[in-house]
């Protein structure tokens, strides 16, 4: 194995409590170099503590966390390593009382970057940013859309292999988040950099990660968004498709093609022996795999359609339809019923 | 009077720059660490502010004289004992404001410090330029403290002519002479030594920071 296929950050039993109350309580998570990785769940499910662990600015209370192989916690041994290669950005990021091109300088002098390139990697990071034309200006005279992105510059110039954000979107309007958004799938396309980012609006910034893992009340649980399928959307005859290799196109609504994944809600799944005539325009030969009863009473179908799918069916469907495993079935869909995350569409 | 004006200025000074060298990260610690005691140093350090200055005279007279642990140094009635009177007199000032100062900076100065890949002590120091200004005032206020006391001067300093006497001091004698006039542009001196520091200060923080 090689070290590239090496987990980038390793957790076991981490635990962090404060006082009597346990933040934090994860038995193993991974995180592997390269791409846009989601931390996200509702607000106080310890995403903040948990990106403090990997940034090495609280230590947990339990367990062991390896940055590149080594012993981030307990023992400390890769602290010099993660001030070298790791930056964070805060939720709300404080911002020195200095103008900006000072500011970003100043993050220049903390990672040890010779001072001979300062001038140059200011200039390429403020303009990458579109806040060039501010760099004299104080940081305290910024709207929020322009101090989030002079705090991502401070921490972008150092040309950092992980930037951790904490909540880049909640402090900024809807456009300066989606040029936000556009720049980080951009610098994770550009750049050899690995992005964790945390999030309380999942379906907002699930449109540009590639990996998720969803935190609630200290604990990894399953996404909240059942059948969500990576894949590609193309653009044939005027409709748009989302593309699987072995499996029928899927009619979406979709903005623009590229990269994407759809969800599909599993109650919206319709099963049959046949094709159905209806306006129900997508139409999946599937096999069942399993079938168990769900705490409200309906029965959970997951499915082989060329790719997992979960139905969600009343007990008396399951037994008109006699849906066993192996069961041959058709699964039906709107194209309606198919959320579709794809990133944002350059200007 | 020339010469008691600077070595007024002069020994009141250099005491105010040790006691700053030590007392502010002291304090920076003091003020920033969670720990079993806090309030009590605290309250102990605040209440040193205002530990006499006659008194912190005899301490250091007992520890200077031929008696005393550091008798041997011969230190007594020169303008190093002013010094050490002052610096006893400045250190719990600075110490104990810049706890309170540094102890109620925001939070995300250090964590964005940290999160940068600044080292402990480096975030710290990020910490006390934030807050220079505040610092620079509990500076003034130590300077003030210390150029305007007179116990501790006279009885470690002696009120030697042309070696040990500083203006306070020369106020006191000239009073107790009789020369009121003398005594009262003294004062005049030395409130105006203060005025202009604090002049300085408020052009250190509005035009700098402007």
């Amino acid at each position: 194995m090689s070290a590239r296929d090496n987990p980038l950050f390793s957790l076991r039993n981490v635990t962090k409590a404060y006082g009597a109350e346990e933040a934090l309580r994860i038995d193993s998570l991974d995180i592997t170099a390269g791409g846009i990785h989601l931390i996200a769940g509702p607000n106080g499910a310890g995403k903040t503590t948990l990106l403090e662990i990997l940034c090495g600015l609280t230590e947990p209370s339990a367990g062991t966390v390896l940055f590149r192989d080594k012993p981030l916690f307990p023992g400390r041994v890769a602290l010099p390593s993660i001030r070298r290669s790791v930056t964070m950005v805060l939720q709300n990021p404080y911002l020195f009382h200095t103008s900006v091109d000072r500011t970003v300088s100043l993050a220049l002098r903390l990672k040890r970057i010779p001072r001979a390139q300062h001038r140059r990697r200011i200039d390429e990071t403020l303009s990458a940013l579109g806040i060039k034309h501010l760099r004299h200006r104080h940081s305290s005279n910024l709207s929020g859309g322009e101090r989030q992105r002079l705090a991502l510059a401070s921490a972008m110039a150092s040309d950092p292999d992980v930037l951790i954000l904490d909540e880049p979107l909640s402090h900024v309007d809807s456009a300066s988040a989606h040029a936000l958004m556009v720049l980080l799938r951009d610098l994770a396309e550009s750049r050899p950099v690995t992005i964790i980012l945390s999030t309380h609006q999942l379906e907002r910034v699930l449109c540009i990660s590639d990996h998720e893992v969803y935190l609630e009340d200290g604990r990894l649980r399953p996404i909240p968004m059942p059948n969500l399928i990576p894949g590609e959307i193309i653009i044939y005859a005027g409709e748009t498709f989302f593309v699987l290799p072995g499996v029928p196109r899927i009619r979406v609504n979709a903005e623009h093609s590229g990269r994407a994944r759809i969800s599909i809600p599993p109650e919206s799944v319709i099963i049959s022996h046949e094709p159905l005539r209806s306006s129900v325009r997508n139409s999946l030969p599937a096999t069942v795999l399993t079938h168990s009863p769900q705490p409200d009473g309906s029965v959970e179908l997951l499915l082989d359609a060329g790719f997992e799918l979960r139905a969600l069916l009343t007990p008396e469907s399951v037994r008109s339809l006699s849906l066993r495993p192996n069961t041959r079935i058709v699964a039906g869909f709107k194209t309606s019923a198919v959320s579709v995350f794809q990133p944002p569409a350059p200007p | 009077m020339l010469g008691s004006c600077l070595l007024s200025l002069r020994v009141a000074s250099v005491a105010v720059i040790f006691a700053a060298i030590l007392g502010i990260p002291a304090g920076y610690a003091l003020g920033t660490r969670q720990y079993r005691g806090k309030r009590l140093t605290l309250t102990l350090l605040t209440s040193f502010m205002a530990f006499p200055s006659v008194l912190v005279g005899l301490l250091v007279y007992m520890l200077l004289s031929h008696s005393g642990p550091l008798g041997a140094l011969e230190l007594l009635y020169t303008p190093t004992a002013i010094i050490l009177g002052d610096f006893v007199l400045a250190f719990p000032v600075i110490c104990a404001l810049s706890a309170m100062f540094l102890g109620q900076a925001d939070p995300r100065i250090r964590k964005t410090a940290l999160g940068l890949g600044a080292s402990r002590a480096r975030a710290a120091l990020l910490v006390m330029a934030e807050k220079r200004y505040a610092l620079l005032g509990v500076v003034l206020v130590a300077f003030a403290r210390a150029v305007t006391e007179v116990g501790s001067a006279m009885i470690v300093g002696g009120n030697i002519a042309y070696q040990t006497r500083t203006m306070t001091t020369a106020i006191t004698l000239e009073t107790s002479g009789g020369n009121l006039s003398l005594a009262l542009a003294l004062g005049i001196i030395l409130v105006v030594v203060v005025f202009f520091a604090n002049l300085f200060f408020w052009f250190l923080s509005h035009v700098r920071s402007g």
